[in-house]
């Protein structure tokens, strides 16, 4: 690597950093190391490509969701993973419905598969389509879309409040609207 | 709520979400860097010994020399050992981690919980009327939200018990549910956990029943005819790679997706000829067949490898010089070889990489020779890319998964027994270590094998 490019990919990851480990953090539903990890596996791998990577970030992004699907069931091919423990980090209960719904969901969230969880991110955090999530993972739009629904399927059994009424009222009025959301 | 309020919740808690310290930490940049070469010369020393791998892979399978050198490494011999646990009874078959927690399974007991943290005991269910023989190369179907899905004889104290599938509330020690499956199998095909539910070997030896995971409740069944299948879950979707049963059955191999929610198949592949399941790589299934004219799978001889890209159902296959059954890791086929020796095959080509001697002693069974202990199949660590190995006299070893060599050593004391030819211990990856099975011994290790090429 000539000083030019160590100098390019150094600003690239002292300047995206922030970003990456958050998106990672999600994608290993809170795990502060497997996240970090994660970004520098994602990181590695851009180095090895760096001078023909014409766009450093999404090149990042793809490897980061490609390698936390696989990583996994790689470890231990015949036997199915276990669930990563509820992070912390989404807040303790606060009395609002609106407040403890999230921070149920953001455990149920952490709870998900990998690959469930990896969907959900790729769909509500970084707002991809359909099309794109499955050129980004390498699988076809159905299997996004049953993984999808199984995932969020899952998210109610595991967090059944979201199907309680006043909670429900209680989280409509506070919500954000999606990235690059239409209204 | 509706879907679209779904949506939006999830939106919430993910763009609400923020690690506390998310800063770039001093100099992080540069540390990738020197990994990134660090690992490019440990690649280039693997590239090396796999080409020696392919030119002398005839001699090396059949004569004396086998166990290619790799680049000298330092070896760390540093570890710790955090507990090690005698499980009470006897005989142990297999263990599973959950969340905090070891589970296993055995003659005496239907399942055990040990803390992961401590290697305490926390709470045992007593099998019934215990007749029933050993399976110690079976398995434990696994863990899943507070449930433990394992095994126990449908009819204790029969002469010919059964077996059923038994869902185990791991809090309250309540069956929550069983099943009777159609064979006392136990392996790892027996009940195969998929997202929203598993797939259970039932009602008879050719078909598969999915059960709702926290009632037992049967979702739907897949039968087949004329073939042996064996079961997986991919990305928690249940996949069958079916083998002709006989001479007489149409001799091709097929690999099928059922859809989890409806069980309806889909033929993703079908090659020639009987094969056996290997692993997956990614999003590919890999098989392993005969090319040598051998009758059985367990015949030594050339093979064929066979890779089927799941997304696209496109099928390549590569010569081989020997079966690659074994564990599938980033790439790489780990195959325990005859005589204690590993042998790495790429999964990409069946390409031959390296071939190493573990080093561990393996005891062959007195009057014969040809049965000997064997070691635990390999568990690979990807952040430090190490394949470790377990051998049922305690001692562990831990191999550079890029070019074979030793990078750790270590050992934990346990009981003499019997030699048990034929039998492996059971090893995990927990966290940022190990948890081994030896018997009645349960232990958790963490290695701290030298960096690559150190």
């Amino acid at each position: 690597m000539d000083p030019q490019d160590h100098e390019r990919f150094r600003d690239y990851v002292e300047s995206r950093w922030s970003t990456l480990l958050r998106l990672a953090n999600l994608l290993t539903g809170g795990d502060r190391h497997e996240a970090e990890d994660l970004v520098q596996t994602a990181l590695m791998k851009a180095l090895s490509r760096w001078r023909h990577i014409e766009d450093p970030e999404g090149y990042v992004r793809k490897v980061m969701y490609r390698h936390q699907i696989s990583r996994w069931r790689l470890r231990r091919p015949h036997r199915e993973p276990t669930f990563a423990t509820p992070p912390a980090d989404f807040g303790v209960a606060d009395g609002t419905s609106a407040a403890d719904l999230r921070i149920t969901v953001g455990q149920a969230l952490a709870r998900l598969t990998p690959r469930q969880r990896t969907m959900l991110v790729l769909r509500y955090f970084e707002d991809l389509s359909e099309t794109e999530v499955a050129a980004a993972l390498g699988c076809s739009v159905g299997t996004v879309r049953s993984t999808t629904h199984r995932s969020l399927a899952r998210l109610r059994r595991l967090a059944p409040e979201l199907d309680t009424p006043d909670r429900t009222a209680a989280i409509v009025p506070s919500s954000n609207l999606p990235k690059g959301a239409h209204t | 709520m509706n879907g679209d309020q779904l949506d939006r919740v999830i939106r919430d808690v993910l763009h609400e979400w923020t690690p506390d310290n998310s800063g770039a930490p001093a100099g992080v940049a540069d540390r990738i860097v020197r990994r990134h070469r660090r690992r490019n010369l440990a690649r280039a020393a693997g590239a090396v010994l796999g080409v020696a791998g392919i030119t002398f892979g005839a001699v090396l399978a059949t004569g004396p020399g086998d166990g290619a050198q790799p680049p000298s490494t330092r070896v760390s011999k540093e570890s710790r050992l955090l507990w090690q646990t005698t499980l009470p009874g006897t005989s142990w078959d297999a263990c599973a981690t959950g969340t905090g927690a070891v589970h296993c399974r055995g003659v005496e007991f239907d399942g055990i919980g040990v803390d992961a943290r401590t290697g305490e005991v926390e709470w045992r269910q007593k099998a019934k009327d215990v007749n029933g023989g050993r399976s110690p190369a079976g398995s434990l179907p696994g863990v899943r939200d507070g449930v433990l899905y394992t095994y126990a004889d449908h009819e204790p104290g029969a002469s010919r018990a059964g077996t059923d599938l038994v869902a185990l509330d791991v809090e309250g020690q309540q069956v929550l549910w069983k099943h009777e499956l159609a064979d006392d199998s136990r392996n790892r095909s027996s009940a195969v956990l998929f997202d929203g539910g598993i797939l259970a070997n039932s009602p008879t030896f050719k078909s598969v029943v999915a059960l709702d995971d926290r009632t037992g409740r049967s979702l739907w069944t897949y039968s087949w005819k004329k073939a042996d299948c064996d079961r997986t879950a991919i990305g928690g979707v249940p996949y069958l790679m079916c083998s002709p049963d006989s001479d007489k059955a149409p001799q091709r191999s097929t690999v099928v997706r059922l859809d989890p929610e409806t069980g309806t198949p889909k033929t993703v592949a079908t090659v020639e000829g009987p094969t056996a399941y290997i692993g997956t790589d990614g999003d590919a299934v890999l098989l392993g067949g005969m090319a040598g004219g051998q009758k059985f799978f367990g015949d030594a001889g050339p093979a064929t490898l066979t890779r089927v890209d799941l997304g696209s159902g496109e099928v390549s296959q590569h010569r081989v010089d020997g079966l690659p059954m074994g564990t599938v890791a980033d790439g790489i086929i780990l195959v325990n070889g005859r005589n204690g020796n590993v042998i790495a095959y790429s999964a990409d080509d069946g390409r031959r990489l390296w071939s190493h001697a573990l080093g561990l002693k393996l005891r062959e069974e007195s009057g014969d020779p040809t049965m000997r202990e064997l070691p635990s199949a390999a568990v690979v660590d990807l952040d430090s890319r190490v394949a470790y190995y377990l051998a049922p006299s305690g001692h562990l070893v831990g191999l550079d998964l890029d070019s074979g060599a030793v990078r750790w050593r270590g050992a934990v004391d346990v009981p003499k027994s019997p030699v048990e030819a034929g039998i492996a211990p059971e090893l995990m990856p927990y966290d940022r270590g190990l948890i081994g099975q030896i018997g009645g011994e349960l232990f958790r290790i963490e290695p701290k094998p030298a960096g690559p090429g150190s």
